[in-house]
């Protein structure tokens, strides 16, 4: 097998990265043994429990730092972390019992040991759980909202209208081809042909309402439903352009941009997508 | 064809202009998938599945957008504009990557 420059240089790196960690935790085992073995106590606590997982750190980032040129992340101290946590706390403690207490040091030592994962699992995970219990909590009001609505409609003897969320998404304009309007675009400024007139920017806007559950869904099908929406919202955007520019007398949009942006606060479900571009008279 | 970001082509004469193409394609990223990279980055590792997600991503939408420019008959794409788009906040997993340009026809 032919290996790539890059992937041989990997492969050193890895090997270089592991061979740093492994005599950080060579040496961090042997101080924690010497730790035990001198029985360097203070009040029944052994320094090994803190110092080891240090020496290891320590002398993985040196020779880290010598040979790899930058640092492999302690690895070695959260393996020796690990290992006091487990000897020195669990397996030597043994009339340590299972109560809030011991789950709430856990946890900690948890934090300490793996500050961005735990992090992430706090901020991300379960605060992405909860806004979804509280999504599905906000449909169950607003369909007995709804209902309340159309009870109270019924017997003041009215028609009921249900109100609909902000999507001005036309279908009678789904098939316009949009290089077929009275006006051209252009993604660049020079349009090869005299300019008569600057008639200034013009705007093209849509907003695509809810697509939360389509972002979070990678099957193929979801995927393509997403991908049809955003495609034909973007034509729409331009066919929005062109009236709003045609209305000035323009023949040409020249220097157009197209941007999309993800709107709706923590979980961003609505899709806004603008079309700008100065409008021109072309000779 | 010739894809190109400037908005003329130099020492080449553009005979017609064929007005807007577009293309785009969508990448699913997960949580492992992110957690692998993290873990990769740490050992010095470089994060491909990302990298090659997207490049497959980006190619998918440059080559729609070529598709469309060759049924206008054109040969050339200016002004041309790649955009990578987070879709879905904060738990956003979903990158959207669009390209468009001014499809036009040259003298070779």
């Amino acid at each position: 097998m032919i290996l790539t420059e890059d992937r041989k240089k990997r492969i050193k790196d890895i090997s270089i990265a592991t061979f740093c960690i492994v005599l950080g935790t060579i040496f961090g085992t042997i101080s924690l043994f010497l730790c035990y073995l001198l029985n360097l106590d203070i009040f029944g606590f052994n320094i090994g429990l803190i110092l080891s997982p240090l020496i290891a750190g320590y002398v993985e980032t040196f020779f880290a730092r010598k040979i790899y040129k930058k640092t492999t992340g302690a690895v070695s101290a959260f393996v020796l972390f690990l290992v006091t946590v487990f000897y020195g706390f669990i397996y030597i403690n043994t009339g340590l019992g299972f109560n809030i207490i011991t789950v709430g040091s856990a946890a900690i030592i948890l934090q300490a040991a793996l500050p961005t994962f735990v992090n992430y699992f706090l901020l991300v995970i379960i605060l992405g759980i909860l806004s979804y219990i509280f999504g599905i909590f906000k449909e169950l009001i607003n369909k007995i909202s709804t209902l309340l609505k159309k009870l109270y409609f019924k017997l003041i003897g009215k028609k009921y209208v249900e109100e609909k969320g902000i999507m001005d998404y036309n279908e009678k304009k789904a098939e316009i081809d949009i290089n077929n309007l009275e006006i051209s675009f252009f993604s660049t400024t020079n349009p090869n042909r005299e300019i008569e007139k600057i008639n200034g920017v013009y705007e093209g806007k849509i907003l695509i309402k809810s697509q939360k559950q389509l972002f979070h869904n990678h099957s193929l099908e979801k995927k393509d439903i997403l991908l049809t929406n955003i495609r034909k919202a973007r034509e729409q955007v331009l066919i929005n352009l062109n009236d709003s520019a045609k209305k000035d007398g323009c023949n040409a949009i020249l220097d157009l941009s197209i941007d999309f942006d993800t709107i709706g606060g923590l979980t961003e479900d609505n899709i806004h997508i603008v079309a700008r571009g100065t409008g021109v008279k072309l000779k | 064809m010739l894809l190109s970001s400037t908005n003329t082509l130099e020492n080449k004469e553009i005979i017609s202009y064929h007005g807007l193409v577009t293309g785009e394609s969508l990448v699913g990223s997960n949580v492992y998938k992110d957690l692998f990279s993290g873990v990769r980055d740490v050992v010095g590792g470089r994060t491909s599945a990302y990298e090659k997600e997207l490049q497959k991503a980006r190619e998918i939408a440059l080559d729609s957008m070529q598709d469309k420019a060759k049924d206008l008959d054109a040969n050339a794409i200016i002004g041309l504009k790649i955009s990578y788009n987070n879709l879905g906040g904060t738990m956003g997993n979903t990158i959207l990557v669009t390209a468009y340009g001014t499809a036009i026809s040259y003298k070779e």
